[in-house]
């Protein structure tokens, strides 16, 4: 009794990076697998667990018996298993490890009908056994081997259960392997079959699934109404090879079923006719585009088809996808248009998606989703001008009024609650498109559609941050700015300070408060000024796990993500909800997110030293203003000082008898040093208060240039 | 290769014997020792061999990997061999002693399989500059007994005859790259086609114009200089190389060779492999020589019979008249 033979099971996997190993696993055949019936006299079980019941419920099987169960039995009819009048099962070690291998819920709800000791499930470790071990034969596939396995493993039964007198069937939803089993003489039925005959248990007919008897099992035909996209890497290589082009996809204003793409190297750009065309690119959307050949091309047609109106009309109408596309076909070819015919493609892919605001539209704090409806394309300056312009009335213009109280509501309830309103300068720089040289710098001017931009960017911000909270209590990636320790404001006071300033940094509300409170009549920039230096006393943004859109597109993606799971549109992934997994996530975003500003500042003053460059070369040396950006603090360039006192408790600048103050105006002289090739730098040169010996004459007529400069300057 | 020594009066002994057509175990000149292969006694590798010659014990293993090939053969399969001196084999071998010997043995193999014309490595691949099959042959020594390149070349193509790979199928193409799977059924297999594979003859000089076969180490001790000659089936010559210092009068060799190993008996050495049923008892595994037909049945054949007819290859080695 015990080990009887080794066997070697012999199978070949491939490997992710492509090569092949051999597994050979060694396989051990025992004479003592024992059957598990309490009334066998041959096995020496030690604790049986079938037991045999004196009558049978089954008009089928009158003689009281055990059931043999197939692996499909196990997939599809796990239900009917449950039940509580089906007991003593036995259960082939095949079986179970195909169930496994196939659903592991299902593979978890066997196991658990085989833990639970009133259910008398029994598994017969018959891959082990053996007088029931079957090898794989030349021409015989893995499945119909396991099925033999099965097969015999029935047989085996019956042989060994004719001792005491007692019978075993097989229960199958396949149809071939029932009558093979028929074939050697056992008894065999399908679930149907076998439920049906139960006398005593009429229900349980209802819960045996059906349609599975036969079929094969994946043969769930799934309609795809859209080809589907393209794997990457096959676009990338077939743009490569030429096969493919790619371009942005503009859907025309007048036709929401045609579409034109923009591809370089050709003249005319590639018309896209029918919704199957298209297959859900959007507008803007940077897509992979297929030809077709000549004579498929088309004219672009030459009515107008608008997507409300269609949908409007087939309300009514429950159509098939089919119909309806058919349907806009014809329509679309009834549109053709005369004129050139048109290189006509079709999408296969899309390569970047143009990622709007997808927030979805929010409603009571609610978040649905929704296809944003572009209504028109305008900048600032556009949309400013439309609501300045009171003779504008259209219902455009008013929606941006609306909109533009809507956001000063939402702005003063900000406010209100304590929220910093800070400033940072930006120039803006304007360039003749034609020489491709700078014109003029001025101060980007803020304008009120900016902050209502803002404002609605905030609200979506904070809504799904609220959202991915409540749902998500453990995963949700927020931002948050952290409290800036009062050291941070040290500066900041001591130059305030200097100003005969009082500010209040305890909280946020007092900070904004007293801010606001601070003007110069004789200084417009003075605040500003103060909120550039405030703005610098502030924390980085962090993100941290438990979103926002702004900066990082990845946090953006992640938040998107959830709110996609929150409104159903979108499954989870376990890295998704892991908060751990998330928390790292948000420390690597706020790592990159901190470079990615120090990158920033740093091309602040590569921009400056180019524009400078760009100056430079037009005019020699011509005085500009000084990019107050908050940028580059430009320092004192001490070394040709006379005598510099600096105070640092009060903090000023003295020579002689001129003391420069933060906030005093100054005019300075900013000039590329380009002696070192390899380091060019901004140069800053005072040129007013005059210091003799150290300040530099103007070299600009003073009449070109009448605004006064200002600049906060800094002890080095 | 084996270190021995001999008296003097021991050499002569078998000098004179040659001389007069006896070797001391009773062969002719040109005859094998008794050899016994075994193929498939390592399940973990695609394919093995042991080969006994005498004394001499050798174990070859062959693994298959996938490989992108050098971009100057994208079309080619690739074979490579490692030879490993066990210290086991002879005591001086410990250490890096058997370094020389198995890096003059696996150039030897290289040489041997480098042409076409004996192994069509082209037949290995499997996605044209992305995959090829790549075997590894890995030889080990664990006995020296003399004549160590003959058994080492048997045990090679034995084992390369042995060597089972799972098919592989071209299942589509992705991103204009093609994709590949191998079958899942573990007894769908590939095999090499050893029919050109040459093997190694040796040839050990004992007097000026006296050449024995096969010699054992106490015969290697007598005579300085041996030749090596690949061969193949149908008697090309693959490679040839000179072990050990010493002349070899060409006039010697090429009439020694022509008229004794090839000449008017048409003498063959017929080289037979086992089938498949006898490799899965290879614990009863018998080899013959039957000399009264002039053959040499390299077998371990169980049965002889309907498994009999598979065998590795025909071997005439009709030497080339020109060799020198």
């Amino acid at each position: 009794m015990g080990l009887v033979e080794r066997k070697l099971k012999v199978f070949y996997r491939k490997t992710k990076k492509g090569n092949i190993i051999k597994v050979v696993r060694e396989h051990y055949l025992r004479n003592d697998v024992w059957c598990g019936y309490e009334g066998c006299r041959e096995c020496e079980c030690e604790k049986p667990i079938l037991d045999m019941p004196d009558i049978s419920d089954s008009t089928l099987v009158p003689e009281p018996h055990f059931i043999m169960i197939d692996t499909n039995v196990a997939l599809h009819q796990i239900d009917v298993l449950c039940d509580d009048s089906i007991t003593n099962v036995i259960v082939p070690q095949t079986v179970v490890g195909e169930v496994r291998h196939r659903s592991l819920p299902i593979y978890k709800r066997l196991r658990d009908l085989i833990e639970t000791s009133s259910k008398k499930f029994y598994v017969f470790t018959n891959e082990h056994h053996n007088e029931c071990y079957v090898e794989r034969e030349a021409e015989e596939s893995a499945n119909d081997r396991n099925d033999r396995a099965i097969r015999v493993a029935c047989w085996w039964y019956k042989q060994h259960l004719r001792l005491c007198n007692q019978k075993i069937i097989l229960l199958t939803n396949d149809y071939a392997n029932r009558d093979k089993v028929r074939v050697m003489e056992l008894e065999a039925y399908t679930t149907k079959e076998y439920v049906s005959s139960l006398k005593n248990r009429p229900g349980l007919l209802d819960i045996v699934a059906s349609g599975e008897e036969d079929k094969g099992e994946d043969t769930i035909t799934q309609r795809c109404l859209y080809a589907p996209h393209w794997s990457m890497d096959k676009i990338r290589q077939s743009l490569k090879t030429g096969k493919l082009r790619q371009g942005c996809l503009k859907t025309s204003r007048n036709n929401f079923l045609e579409a034109n793409v923009l591809v370089e190297g050709l003249d005319k750009s590639v018309l896209i006719q029918g919704r199957l065309n298209i297959n859900r690119a959007l507008n803007d959307d940077t897509v992979a585009v297929e030809l077709l050949p000549e004579d498929q091309w088309c004219r672009p047609a030459n009515v107008i088809i608008d997507q409300e109106k269609q949908e409007e009309e087939n309300k009514d109408k429950e159509e098939a996808d089919e119909d309806a596309i058919k349907k806009e076909d014809d329509l679309l070819a009834a549109g053709q248009g005369e004129g050139e015919l048109q290189p006509t493609g079709r999408v296969v892919g899309i390569i970047r998606r143009k990622w709007r605001q997808y927030c979805g539209i929010i409603k009571k704090n609610e978040i649905t989703e929704s296809i944003i409806k572009s209504r028109g394309e305008l900048s600032y300056e556009q949309a400013q001008q439309r609501i300045d312009d009171p003779n504008m009335q259209d219902d455009l213009t008013n929606s941006l009024r609306n909109l533009n109280m809507l956001a000063k509501q939402l702005k003063k309830k900000r406010i209100d609650a304590g929220a910093l309103v800070l400033a940072s300068m930006e120039v803006k720089f304007h360039v003749d498109p034609d020489t491709d040289t700078v014109v003029d710098i001025v101060a980007k001017q803020h304008l009120e559609t900016m902050s209502m931009v803002e404002e609605f960017m905030l609200l979506a911000n904070v809504t799904s941050a609220e959202c991915t909270l409540k749902h998500f209590p453990d995963c949700a990636l927020l931002r948050r700015h952290p409290a800036p320790p009062h050291s941070n404001f040290e500066s900041l006071l001591v130059a305030a300070k200097s100003q005969n300033i009082e500010l209040d940094v305890s909280s946020n509300k007092t900070l904004a408060e007293s801010l606001n409170n601070v003007t110069r009549d004789n200084n417009p920039f003075f605040n500003s000024m103060l909120r550039i230096m405030t703005t610098r006393c502030m924390m980085q943004a962090l993100y941290f796990c438990s979103g926002t859109l702004e900066p990082t597109e990845y946090a953006d993606i992640i938040v998107h993500r959830l709110l996609a799971v929150i409104i159903e549109a979108d499954r989870t992934y376990p890295d998704l909800l892991n908060p751990k997994k998330l928390a790292d996530l948000s420390q690597h975003i706020n790592y990159r997110h901190k470079m990615a500003q120090y990158a920033g500042r740093g091309s602040a003053v590569i921009t400056a030293i180019q524009l400078t460059l760009y100056l430079d070369k037009r005019e020699k040396k011509k005085e500009k203003k000084n990019p107050t950006k908050g940028a580059e603090p430009m320092e004192v360039d001490k070394i040709h000082a006379p005598e510099f006192e600096f105070n640092e408790k009060e903090l000023f600048v003295k020579c002689g008898s001129v003391i420069i103050r933060p906030f005093d105006h100054l005019k300075i002289q900013v000039t590329v040093d380009t002696s070192d090739v390899q380091h060019q730098r901004v140069v800053s040169k005072l040129i007013e208060p005059i210091i003799p010996g150290f300040s530099v004459p103007s070299l600009k007529r003073e009449s070109s240039e009448p605004k006064e400069t200002t600049s906060k300057k800094r002890k080095k | 290769m084996a270190d021995i020594s001999l008296s003097e009066a021991e050499k002569r002994y078998i000098v004179d014997g040659v001389k007069l057509g006896i070797r001391v175990d009773g062969r002719e000149r040109l005859d094998y020792r008794q050899l016994e292969i075994e193929t498939g006694l390592v399940s973990t590798a695609n394919g093995s061999a042991r080969v006994r010659l005498g004394c001499t014990d050798v174990l070859i293993t062959v693994k298959m990997e996938m490989e992108p090939p050098p971009p100057q053969q994208p079309n080619d399969g690739q074979i490579h061999f490692f030879v490993n001196c066990s210290a086991n084999a002879a005591p001086e071998f410990e250490g890096r002693g058997g370094e020389d010997l198995a890096t003059s043995l696996s150039a030897m193999l290289d040489r041997l399989y480098s042409s076409p014309l004996s192994l069509d490595t082209s037949r290995l691949c499997v996605v044209p500059g992305k995959h090829v099959k790549v075997l590894y042959v890995d030889v080990e020594i664990l006995e020296c007994g003399g004549n160590l390149f003959d058994t080492v070349s048997l045990g090679v193509k034995a084992a390369l005859w042995a060597t089972r790979m799972p098919r592989i199928y071209i299942t589509g193409e992705d991103g204009g790259e093609l994709e590949f799977m191998v079958s899942d059924n573990p007894q769908e297999v590939d095999r090499v086609d050893v029919s050109n594979a040459p093997i190694l003859i040796t040839h050990l000089r004992i007097t000026e114009n006296l050449t024995v076969i096969d010699p054992t180490p106490e015969e290697e001790c007598c005579g300085p200089v041996q030749v090596v000659v690949g061969v193949t089936p149908k008697g090309l010559i693959t490679t040839t190389q000179q072990l050990g210092a010493g002349t070899f009068a060409p006039q010697t060799l090429s009439a020694s060779l022509k008229m004794e190993v090839c000449g008017k008996e048409g003498r063959e050495v017929m080289l037979m492999c086992y089938g498949e049923k006898a490799e899965k008892r290879r614990n009863k595994v018998l080899s013959f020589m039957d000399r009264k037909r002039k053959k040499w049945c390299l077998c371990t054949g169980v049965r002889i019979g309907r498994e009999f007819d598979c065998f590795l290859s025909v071997l005439r080695t009709k030497w080339v008249t020109s060799l020198c």
